[in-house]
């Protein structure tokens, strides 16, 4: 499924401008890894392509159908886009069950089935949300947006709050999901290498502008000088780490 | 550029004037009218006798409902906040019953605690014979009494708000502050008070509203508040004009009052970091005198509040009970059971669709605007009953004029009129609550249900309403003792052929057949009980 975002705007009452007129193409079947500081309007942007935030301007596009443009906006619940929120968000009155199940006509247990499996939720689906641990919540999280077979996914920092080896685990889940789903996945998140890691484009926000686009294989031909002094620290320390570690 | 603003614009109007908007306005609109018909009687003025009222009585009035509040507000803190302190700070035999006894007042509506109070202190009352009549009678239908009679049936609101309070204060407050040599008497007086500050002043409104809301016990003692003044006015006098005026003045009081309780709140932070359950007060052991000093603070609100009004209501009440005990004090019974019972229903459903029809607007000004919609428990019933009846007597000569249409006996012989007055005076009761516990849900969870393909309104049955169970429960418990207490609004739009235990109460005791009046006290008395103290057992199971 392919989304367009043609112009996007956002300001909110303070004047705070979130996005400003945001231009992006994201091709069917592809991860798309959004990185940027805190608060630089990563999560606004996740929030608008889903419906839950109105922009000022612009318009988006789903398999160029407009979904929104000032004059049509199609509603959340209509627009067959799955969210995944930071912390989750699950029903904290139902199991797991009944959490992935939420979304579905009862006919279609079929494939829920399919994706406990998947996430290796057996023998925690008649657990409660807090009887469970972060990573696993964020499993029940993903299987419940993934339930109403949405056409994209969007995850915001879905690996905040997890520990090293949950992390690479739940990574190495999406990139199979979204492999066997064939399904366009948007990630917000802070963490450059987790981008690295599983997405096929990598886009930068600083303060609500997009400044830089490249595939993840293209990264060390970014132009932005602090990103590429960042990515350079960044990998001298691991450099050094594995020295540790041999 | 011109264009593109106007696109700019008319895309932000169609945003804004969705149809959850419209469905606000309309409810808002609806619960507003009381209090546009209130302020039109300021603007179109007072009636012919309002030269008389201002000039022998209007001080009267202001002065006596000036010295209910401020001796009301004394005496009903220093019995709340010390009670509090006490079951909050210290453990001792039999707290955790005497933590929920304290409340029990409550159930007593003030109008039946005077009837009791006079009968236990008269000449050869209860308290003359267990004193062997020496004390020839204690007179207390008097401002001195009313202030008394008020405190000991309102103090549960400073109580209940500072308790809750002091307990979550928390424990590292006191070590820091006691590590720094501070004593437990100075802990109180210089960090526990000041913190809990605005709790007790929000308590303390409610018993100034209550004050200036009392009718019953008001017109027992023969004193003259602005309440019984309305209601004076509207039937003595038959000035329905200068008494509409006369509640519109009130009105712009409270106003006042509530104004003067924001300022004195300023900008202070007075929030506590860590109000986890783990990190609540560590109560200190106490034993001996000092144990017995704490149980005498804690146990003389609850024996002076409720069981001796109780004990003399009972000894009242087995006088007649051979001859009341029938079919027709059941009847009233079910009649304010089930008029309580249906009314708080529609009121929380109201309040419902007031905390999460603003929310779905996405209009901040609709949000605004719901604020007055929920100024109804600031406003005295009798205030609230005279102007309906007002309004709605312009309503139905408009309609007979207009439209030829005879309306006047569907609103007035029904109980229409009686359950949206009920509905405009209590619906902050559980809008609050709601609204303040809504706003603890995090916004992600029915976003992620809308997400999943579900409307709102399943989302609002399946998601959200779950969430708030225990919130919707205490909201209409306490609305139902609230109603089954009240009166002058009922007294003033009840249709003649509907009783209710709390005006047979007062019918019989305003024919000066006290005793009469103790059994449906009792029973109304009992419900209400029942009623608290489920509500103390159900607030310890935690939600989800």
């Amino acid at each position: 499924m392919e989304l367009e975002l043609l112009g996007i705007s956002k300001t909110y009452n303070n004047n705070v401008c979130a996005i400003k007129s945001l231009n992006y193409t994201l091709n069917k079947s592809a991860i798309c890894g959004i990185v940027g500081d805190s608060g630089c309007g990563k999560t606004t942007l996740l929030r608008i392509i889903a419906g839950l935030e109105t922009p000022d301007n612009g318009t988006i596009k789903v398999n160029n159908n407009i979904v929104y443009n000032g004059w049509i906006n199609v509603a959340p619940e209509k627009r067959q886009i799955g969210m995944v929120f930071q912390g989750n968000a699950l029903f904290p009155h139902m199991t797991v069950k009944k959490n992935i199940t939420f979304g579905i006509e009862k006919n279609n247990l079929n494939s829920v089935n399919k994706l406990i499996e998947l996430f290796s939720l057996e023998d925690k689906i008649n657990r409660y949300p807090h009887e469970l641990s972060s990573g696993q919540m964020q499993r029940v999280a993903i299987a419940r947006t993934l339930a109403v077979q949405p056409k994209i996914l969007l995850l915001d920092e879905p690996f905040s709050n997890l520990d090293l080896i949950a992390k690479s685990k739940l990574r190495t889940e999406i990139k199979k999901i979204a492999k066997i789903l064939s399904i366009t996945v948007f990630i917000v998140t802070h963490d450059i290498f987790d981008a690295l890691d599983i997405c096929d484009e990598i886009i930068f926000i600083n303060n609500g502008e997009l400044t830089e686009t490249c595939s993840s294989s293209d990264v060390k031909n970014l132009s932005d000088i602090k990103l590429k002094s960042y990515l350079k620290n960044m990998t001298d320390q691991a450099k050094r780490f594995i020295s540790i570690i041999e | 550029m011109a264009i593109s603003e106007t696109t700019y614009f008319i895309k932000k109007i169609k945003n804004i004037f969705n149809k959850w908007t419209l469905a606000t306005a309309s409810i808002i609109l609806v619960l507003c009218l009381p209090l546009l018909a209130i302020l039109l009687g300021l603007l179109t003025g007072a009636g012919n006798t309002w030269d008389h009222i201002q000039k022998y009585l209007l001080l009267e009035y202001i002065s006596n409902s000036i010295y209910l509040i401020i001796g009301t507000g004394i005496l009903s803190s220093l019995i709340g906040i010390s009670s509090a302190w006490c079951v909050a700070t210290y453990n001792f035999k039999f707290r955790a019953y005497i933590q929920w006894l304290l409340y029990l007042p409550l159930a007593i509506p003030s109008y039946i605690m005077a009837y009791a109070y006079v009968g236990f202190l008269e000449f050869e009352g209860t308290f003359d014979n267990i004193t062997l009549n020496t004390t020839s009678g204690l007179d207390i239908m008097n401002i001195w009494g009313l202030i008394f009679i008020l405190s000991i049936s309102l103090y549960p609101y400073v109580y209940g708000s500072s308790w809750v309070m002091f307990t979550s204060l928390g424990k590292k407050l006191w070590e820091s502050t006691s590590l720094s040599g501070i004593t437990q008497n100075k802990y109180f007086f210089n960090i526990a008070l000041p913190l809990t500050l605005p709790a007790i002043f929000a308590g303390l409104f409610l018993v100034f509203m209550e004050v200036l809301n009392d009718y019953g016990a008001a017109k027992y003692f023969g004193i003259n508040t602005f309440t019984t003044g309305i209601f004076r006015t509207w039937t003595a006098l038959e000035d329905i004009n200068s008494s509409i005026f006369l509640a519109a003045i009130l009105v712009v009081v409270i106003v006042i009052i509530q104004i003067i309780n924001r300022f004195f709140r300023g900008r202070k932070s007075y929030s506590i970091n860590d109000i986890s359950s783990n990190s609540q007060n560590v109560r200190k052991n106490i034993k001996g005198i000092h144990q017995l000093l704490v149980l005498t603070i804690c146990l003389f609100p609850v024996v002076i509040g409720f069981i001796i009004p109780l004990l003399q209501l009972l000894k009242w009440s087995m006088l007649h009970i051979s001859s009341q005990l029938d079919l027709f004090l059941f009847y009233l019974s079910m009649n304010s059971i089930l008029l309580a019972f249906f009314t708080s229903l529609l009121i929380v459903l109201v309040a419902l669709l007031l905390v999460f029809l603003p929310r779905w607007s996405k209009n901040t000004y609709m949000k605004f605007l719901t604020n007055f919609s929920t100024v109804g428990y600031s406003i005295p019933g009798a205030v609230i009953g005279i102007t309906l009846i007002a309004a709605s007597g312009y309503f139905v000569n408009y309609f007979d004029y207009i439209f030829n249409l005879k309306i006047g006996k569907y609103i007035f012989s029904g109980l229409a009129l009686l359950i949206f007055a009920y509905l405009f005076r209590f619906i902050s009761v559980a809008y609050n609550p709601l609204e303040a516990n809504t706003l603890r849900i995090n916004p992600s969870i029915p976003e992620s249900s809308y997400l999943l393909g579900k409307s709102k309104f399943f989302t609002l049955f399946k998601v959200e309403i779950p969430l708030l169970k225990s919130s919707i429960i205490s909201s209409s418990l306490i609305l139902f003792i609230d109603l089954m207490k009240e009166l002058p609004l009922t007294l003033i739009l009840k249709p003649y052929n509907i009783q209710t235990l709390a005006i047979k109460a007062f019918e019989y005791a305003d024919d000066e057949r006290i005793t009469e009046a103790a059994l449906p006290s009792v029973i109304l008395i009992l419900i209400i009980t029942t009623i608290i103290l489920f509500l103390s057992k159900y607030s310890k199971v935690k939600a989800y």
